[in-house]
């Protein structure tokens, strides 16, 4: 009866106990191998993606170089940030009109450049993967205060209150805008002091000062912007000539 | 004597198992969240308050971002400015001028260069000063 009792007690103690699982299958040969390569896949997927979604992502930046050392370039962006660049066996760098041999030893300190490569955002610095050399183009915006029509030239006050000197070239597209109108071809006679104008062009070779206009747009309907400061020049009173003291000229025969 | 001794131990273990999962099954209802808390209603929806576009020079462009790269070269460009504002899009070889719709917002879409360029946009506001925003954006369709 003891014994009864002693094994039914187990019995119902087992009974109690759930039943348990391995957490994978024990894995035959061949499922090893898939298994591990399906794992491998999955994280090369992750790693790839965590990747592209945090860590790294493309980016082109343009900026002026201010130092080339042995694999880095320190360019200054257009918002006046310093941007560090990192090269490598695989990066690319090329120039216009330059020859194929083009690399990192030929990147000067003043040489405007655009990178594209992979930016690293806890490093903050961009692998380059394509260097080339660009020639930015120069925008101005602002008043025009007078008009040489015989050079086909005006003066512009920017909004920077400094004077400009434009030049228009036969090539240089010119338009005007109105909301009603939208941008319409205009012509440089119609041109008038006082327009409000916004400019595309490069400095003249020759003369850096001047600007070559590649195109204009003519805010025709834009108000007066107060920041710009146009003195009109008023004439000063020459005093009037008297004979007093001055020499008769004779003529010579 | 001995055996009594073996059921006693085995009918404690089964009692305390029995004690333990009670215990368990109500301390894991007291870390449930009432019913009524569920309720949608209990629920507030915070809306982010939409910018008063009184102040005259507000200009904005959401797209694209600065260093931007596209495998595409049409984009869009998507910002908002102060109403009655005249806004130019210029990039190295063309130009689009636009004006804001009434709540402020302005879509367009421009063709982009080849390579890296900057596109300058620049606001006219009605009391005629100005805001001048610049994006780096590149085209490419190179994989690396």
């Amino acid at each position: 009866m003891k014994y009864k009792i002693i094994i039914s007690a187990i019995i119902f103690s087992l009974a109690l106990t759930g039943q348990a699982y391995a957490a994978t299958p024990s894995p035959t040969a061949s499922n090893s191998q898939t298994l591990n390569s399906q794992i491998n896949q999955l994280k090369d997927k992750i790693a790839s993606r965590v990747s592209e979604l945090n860590l790294v992502e493309k980016r082109g930046v343009i900026g002026t170089i201010q130092e080339v050392k042995d694999s880095q370039i320190t360019l200054s962006t257009n918002e006046n940030n310093l941007q560090y660049i990192d090269v490598d066996e695989i990066t690319k760098f090329s120039s216009a009109g330059s020859s194929a041999s083009f690399g990192i030893s030929d990147l000067k300190k003043g040489m405007d450049v655009s990178v594209l490569g992979i930016y690293n955002k806890e490093s903050q610095r961009i692998l380059a993967r394509y260097v080339d050399t660009v020639t930015i183009p120069t925008r101005f915006s602002g008043e025009i205060v007078s008009i040489d029509t015989k050079n086909y030239r005006f003066t512009l006050m920017t909004v920077d209150n400094k004077a400009q000197d434009i030049d228009i070239e036969t090539t240089t597209k010119i338009s005007s805008y109105t909301p009603d109108a939208g941008l319409t071809s205009y012509g440089f006679s119609k041109l008038s002091v006082g327009d409000r104008v916004q400019i595309v062009g490069y400095p003249d070779k020759k003369n850096p000062s001047l600007l070559i206009t590649d195109r204009l747009i003519d805010l025709l309907n834009a108000p007066k912007n107060p920041n710009i400061l146009i003195v009109t020049p008023t004439s000063i009173p020459s005093p009037a000539p008297t004979s007093k003291g001055t020499k008769s000229i004779s003529p010579i025969k | 004597m001995k055996a009594e001794k073996v059921i006693l131990s085995f009918v404690a273990v089964f009692v305390g198992l029995v004690a333990a999962g009670i215990a368990f099954y109500l301390y894991q209802s007291t870390k449930g969240i009432p019913f009524d808390q569920f309720k949608p209603s209990a629920t507030k929806v915070v809306k982010a308050p939409t910018p008063a576009a009184t102040e005259t020079d507000v200009f904005t462009v959401d797209t694209p971002t600065d260093q931007q790269v596209s495998d595409k070269k049409l984009i869009t460009i998507k910002g908002t400015a102060v109403k009655g504002a005249t806004i130019t899009v210029s990039t190295d070889d063309s130009d689009q001028v636009v004006q804001p719709a009434d709540n402020g917002d302005f879509t367009l879409t421009q063709t982009i260069p080849d390579g890296t360029s900057i596109v300058e946009f620049t606001a006219v506001f009605p009391d005629g000063t100005q805001k001048k925003i610049d994006r780096t954006v590149t085209f490419s369709t190179a994989s690396f």
